[in-house]
């Protein structure tokens, strides 16, 4: 029978990426139902609401490896500590 | 307070295209997140290897030098389809015959498959029997195996005669769902041809210009068949988009993990980069901040005033 996981080596960090999405995704649609989100303008200087802000957030912390790839001998560590200390700020003052 | 209550139920409507997605879309993304973090040499035989991959490509120069050139293509793609677009639609016949006709010329290079749009111009610019090549060589040389400015600019004018009529049509239709009154208005206050388009057709366009520059710059900055054909990349990589690039490492060098982080980086560039267009071009149209006071302050003190009426109401009734 075909097997639903075989086909592919899969690595347990895509697996937590992607189940962090879908996660973060389902809690936003749910909180989104009880909470309906608030529209505010903080110091990136447009109008957002909360899942916006998540979005903007996850780019952003994306981009910022993406930089820190591109610099040689650069610490990930470091860098990804960084960008998530970005990601918490834009999610709270955005 | 439970009739304002949205009735979200209708969200599960939308579970069969969630579904179709996650075949589509959602599972080879994984695929490729998968394979960037792992080098696989056989069937049994793989090395997880983290972020090593995304390093690679971050500090590949040619991977870097392909990035300037599409970004500078897509800028100049953009720079010169969107004005040409708005001018030639513009220029359109609006009604009659004349309009269907001006219709269908203006899309007969939108139904054409891309590798045959390659393979004509391959053909129309070669400086021995096509019409182009030949003709611009009796002015100046061109060649453009050899030139690089020969290629680039074939590849710009090759993309401008192909996808210019997207954005007319879009231009078109936006352009005619504008309603006389705000023309007989304009007449009324004098205004010049250049006042009516400044103030009157370009803000009325400008949701049918944002779907024209996101489509332009999406498809521009993931180009291949046209310049693979036409150029091959060339001459040397002058002419290579990230797309040719990555299709060479992905399938001519069956690097595949290297390819899959690429493919993310790309993935994301294209991301920012519409996220960003967007944002700018909807800046005015955003809905405004939440104006009132926390919600549940006002309703707090709805209910607050509500009792004491309900007790004197009752106390009256007694």
């Amino acid at each position: 029978m075909f097997d639903l996981f075989d086909w592919i080596p899969w690595t347990a960090p895509i697996a937590y990426v992607f189940i962090g999405v879908a996660v973060m995704i389902t809690g936003l649609t749910i909180w989104g139902h009880y909470r309906p989100p608030v529209r505010r303008k903080g110091f990136l200087g447009i109008v957002t609401d909360r899942s916006e802000r998540v979005y903007i957030a996850i780019v952003s912390f994306a981009l910022v490896m993406v930089i820190s790839f591109a610099i040689v001998d650069s610490d990930t560590m470091i860098w990804a500590i960084s960008a998530l200390a970005m990601a918490v700020v834009i999610l709270i003052w955005g | 307070m439970d009739a304002k209550k949205k009735n979200n139920r209708a969200w599960f409507l939308v579970l069969p295209v969630v579904f179709v997605v996650a075949f589509t879309a959602i599972i080879p993304l994984m695929a490729v997140a998968n394979y960037s973090l792992q080098d696989i040499q056989g069937a049994d035989n793989r090395l997880f290897v983290g972020l090593d991959f995304f390093k690679r490509v971050a500090t590949d120069p040619n991977i870097q030098d392909a990035f300037a050139r599409n970004v500078t293509l897509s800028m100049q793609i953009l720079f010169i389809q969107i004005p040409l677009g708005i001018f030639l639609a513009r220029l359109m016949p609006k009604s009659g015959w004349k309009a269907s006709a001006a219709l269908v010329v203006v899309a007969i290079p939108l139904i054409i498959p891309w590798n045959v749009v390659g393979t004509t111009w391959r053909i129309f610019t070669r400086s021995d029997i096509g019409l182009g090549g030949v003709l611009i060589n009796q002015f100046t040389d061109y060649n453009l195996s050899e030139s690089t400015f020969d290629a680039w600019a074939t590849i710009l004018v090759m993309d401008t005669w192909h996808w210019t009529p997207l954005v007319t049509l879009l231009v078109y239709a936006g352009l005619r769902s504008i309603p006389q009154a705000y023309y007989q208005a304009a007449a009324i206050d004098g205004a010049s041809a250049m006042a009516v388009f400044r103030f009157v057709e370009l803000p009325k366009l400008r949701r049918v210009l944002m779907i024209a520059l996101l489509l332009r710059f999406m498809d521009s900055f993931m180009m291949y068949t046209e310049p693979f054909v036409v150029t091959g990349g060339g001459p040397g990589s002058s002419t290579q988009t990230l797309s040719i690039l990555l299709t060479t490492i992905a399938i001519g060098q069956f690097d595949i993990g290297v390819a899959g982080a690429f493919s993310l980086m790309y993935f994301l560039f294209i991301q920012i980069f519409s996220f960003l267009f967007f944002t700018v071009l909807t800046l005015d149209e955003r809905p405004g901040a939440t104006k009132v006071t926390p919600k549940l302050k006002s309703k707090a003190k709805e209910e607050n005033k509500e009792k004491p009426v309900n007790s004197k109401l009752k106390k009256v009734l007694k």
